[in-house]
């Protein structure tokens, strides 16, 4: 399952009942998946601990 | 004397002199809150009692040495943050009676300091997003902003010399940017947040509104015991987030870098500063711990009062139950990041500018975009806004500058070079305020 559809499946499982066609939910589900998009896209931050499965990083290191 | 225009600073010297009484000062204030509060609905509660028995206290205290550098001066406090006996709402009707039994710690300091509460600002519902009856005192059919709504507007319309705000993304700033006051945001931590309802434990900030970079110092000074008074003789070398600028309105875009020509024509260096990431991230960023954190701090009240939350805000808390924990812990990580090299940036200048907000106030269905001011509540960076004149429309111009974690004192010292460059502020006229005095 993509990254985008485990926030989905969550949403299924935490939005109550009748709340996702609410206006303002439509609307910050798309700001937050957005958010998520720009986060996960971006490399994991390097603070001396290596990034699983960053060979390079080891080899710099 | 037009006592309601006088500046925090200005009140106090007054009254330290001899030459105004607190009591006088609180007496004009109360009756431009009557006359003005009507349409600008700045105020979600005045305490009119307890303030003139306050200021007759601070007159009989007043002595010829050692008054309080606050003695008799009056200020309003932000709904969300406890003053003893009067409730924090927080704009949440189950919350109407809520009684808090102490003082939350800022304004127990401010009293300490001889500081007169004179009543509960109105914010936004838990200071997020949902627009306030509050108006721009500039323009009533412009938000003054959110979510330190009330205090931003009393503090522009001569209500109050200054007030208490907090901010999590923007909302000390730019409510004080879209009014035309100064908006201080200090270090994360600077001023404590006992006592604050919280929104997001690890972005919430106590803020100032007020008129002056002066009275800035001067409260922040009593907020924690570290009195201080900006003085800066040289012109500071300022670092331009033209980043920033690219995501504003042409018209604010315009106002900054015609306030950058006017501070360097005055003697300052204005050079590019550039960040190594984009923007987006640092919005991106805020957004994921901003709205988890803020998930879980309502998880409870949410489930008991769903139809008591206000449609923006329950629809960001219930989206904000789906952030997964692995990206919470990316996010608290790239925040990390974003601060050692925004940390970096602004180390390399005495401060960065860039615009307040990305537009000015816009109509009163939202309370603005926070793009502008939110990295900066990220990262714990010291951040502020001061006014720079008016546009074309009637709305205020203002630049925003930030400093380094821990040297407030040294950004206030930017800030005033900087004030006393810039077109000086003026104040809006409001039908009935001046007839009163």
């Amino acid at each position: 399952m993509s990254d985008s559809g485990i926030f989905d499946a969550w949403i299924e499982f935490h939005l109550p009942s009748g709340r996702k066609d609410d206006p303002q939910t439509k609307r910050w589900l798309e700001i937050t998946a957005r958010a998520l998009e720009v986060l996960r896209a971006h490399p994991q931050p390097i603070d001396g601990v290596a990034p699983l499965g960053d060979e390079a990083w080891i080899s710099r290191h | 004397m037009d006592l309601a225009s006088l500046t925090a600073a200005q009140a106090a010297h007054e009254i330290r002199s001899g030459r105004v009484s607190s009591t006088e000062l609180v007496e004009v204030l109360l009756k431009g809150i009557e006359a003005t509060d009507g349409a600008l609905k700045a105020w979600a509660l005045v305490d009119s009692d307890a303030a003139m028995a306050a200021a007759r206290a601070a007159d009989s205290a007043r002595a010829r040495e050692n008054n309080p550098p606050l003695l008799g001066v009056p200020f309003g406090v932000k709904d969300v943050i406890d003053v003893r006996d009067l409730p924090t709402s927080a704009a949440f009707t189950p919350f109407r009676d809520r009684l808090p039994s102490a003082d939350s710690a800022v304004v127990d300091r401010l009293r300490e300091a001889g500081a007169i509460v004179l009543g509960k600002t109105v914010t936004t519902q838990f200071a997020h997003a949902d627009p306030p009856p509050t108006r721009n005192p500039w323009r009533a059919d412009r938000t003054p902003g959110g979510s330190s709504s009330g205090s931003a507007a009393a503090v522009a319309a001569l209500q109050v010399p200054f007030a208490l705000g907090t901010q999590t993304g923007g909302s000390v700033v730019r409510p004080a940017y879209f009014c035309g006051a100064v908006g201080f945001k200090p270090s994360r931590d600077m001023i404590c947040r006992r006592g604050v309802i919280p929104l997001s434990w690890s972005l919430d900030h106590v803020g100032i509104i007020a008129r002056s970079v002066t009275d800035i110092a001067l409260i922040l000074g009593a907020a924690t015991r570290r009195p201080s008074a900006p003085t800066r003789q040289d012109p500071p070398r300022l670092g331009f987030l033209s980043i920033a600028v690219k995501s504003a309105d042409a018209c604010v875009g315009e106002a900054v870098q015609a306030m950058g020509d006017q501070l360097r024509a005055a003697g300052a260096s204005v050079q590019e500063a550039e960040l190594q990431w984009p923007w987006e991230l640092a919005t991106a960023t805020h957004h994921v711990i901003m709205q988890a954190e803020a998930a879980e701090a309502h998880r409870d009240l949410l489930a008991q009062h769903p139809d008591s939350y206000a449609p923006i805000l329950r629809a960001y808390l219930e989206v904000g139950m789906a952030i997964g924990a692995a990206d919470y812990v990316r996010a608290r990580r790239v925040q990390a990041m974003l601060r050692r090299d925004l940390t970096e940036l602004a180390g390399s200048f005495d401060a960065l500018l860039l615009p307040s907000s990305s537009t000015q106030a816009p109509d009163a269905s939202s309370t603005g975009d926070s793009a502008l001011q939110a990295p900066f509540s990220l990262t714990g960076l010291p951040s502020m806004t001061i006014p720079s004149g008016l546009s074309d429309e009637g709305l205020p111009h203002g630049i925003q500058l930030v400093g380094l974690t821990g040297h407030d004192e040294a950004l206030l010292a930017v800030a005033a070079w900087c004030e006393s460059v810039l077109p000086a502020p003026s104040w809006p006229s409001l039908p009935g305020n001046r007839a009163m005095r």
